[in-house]
């Protein structure tokens, strides 16, 4: 039974937190990466059974794949990098408000040199 | 329209869940389990990203670059479909399109599983 009445708003009032803006991000990341996955393994099923044919694999080097590319790794390793903020949350850790946005900040600003050292080394 | 039954009778009736802790545990065990697998394949990546075709192959042919494919694909995509169920849960109200959006993505699943590690068994005999 669908309900059709209004509701207070929320989301889009509410200033954009550190913590909310993150934990969003980490579901989002996750959800892009399962697809994105998905999507990289059945090339490859592709590519074997199609006798190693070259078609597709070439499209991953090609220049307008790129700047995907860099999105796919960026959300990895931000997901990774707060997945391991998670883990820190559950042994205990870390969890007053300073302790959450310098956490948060780390997560952004060290994913971000990893994707940046991983694609120019 | 409300369908007038007891909120009570209405929890009972959609059964156990046996154990909540069960996903919230393994979720963390396959998350770390990745994270180690993932190091692997990263280097693998950035050392054959310059490689040709058949060199790729034949390193990917090497037992313990198949062993370690064939551990880290299932891991991660478990993983990622204990994080796709409570995705599902929180954003689908209508117990019976949840149901199968569920078992749906679980088989899709399952299924890419299946067909990677028949590409792995095709990689081996070429």
């Amino acid at each position: 039974m669908t309900n059709h009445r209004p509701t207070s708003p929320h989301i889009t009032i509410y200033r954009k937190q550190i913590s909310s803006v993150l934990s969003i991000l980490h579901r989002i990341t996750g959800a892009g990466l399962f697809i994105t996955v998905l999507l990289i393994i059945w090339n490859f099923v592709f590519w074997v059974f199609n006798k190693f044919d070259d078609c597709c694999l070439g499209l991953l080097k090609h220049g307008l794949f790129k700047p995907f590319m860099i999105l796919v790794t960026f959300a990895y390793f931000y997901h990774l990098y707060n997945g391991l903020r998670h883990l820190i949350w559950d042994s205990g850790r870390w969890f007053s408000i300073d302790a959450i946005n310098v956490s948060g900040w780390v997560v952004v600003i060290f994913s971000s040199l990893i994707t940046i050292l991983f694609w120019t080394l | 329209m409300s369908d007038f039954r007891n909120n009570l009778a209405k929890i009972k009736a959609r059964g156990s869940t046996k154990s909540g802790t069960h996903h919230w545990w393994m979720q963390r065990l396959t998350a770390i389990t990745v994270f180690f697998l993932s190091i692997y394949v990263l280097l693998f990546i950035k050392s054959n990203s310059n490689s040709d075709l058949t060199t790729i192959i034949l390193t990917f042919k090497k037992p313990y670059n198949i062993l370690l494919f064939a551990l880290f694909v299932p891991v991660t995509l478990y993983h990622a479909m204990l994080g796709m169920k409570v995705i599902v849960e929180d954003y689908v109200s209508t117990i019976s399109l949840r149901f199968t959006i569920i078992i749906a993505l679980q088989l899709l699943t399952f299924i890419t599983i299946a067909a990677f590690i028949i590409a792995l068994f095709y990689i081996m005999i070429i």
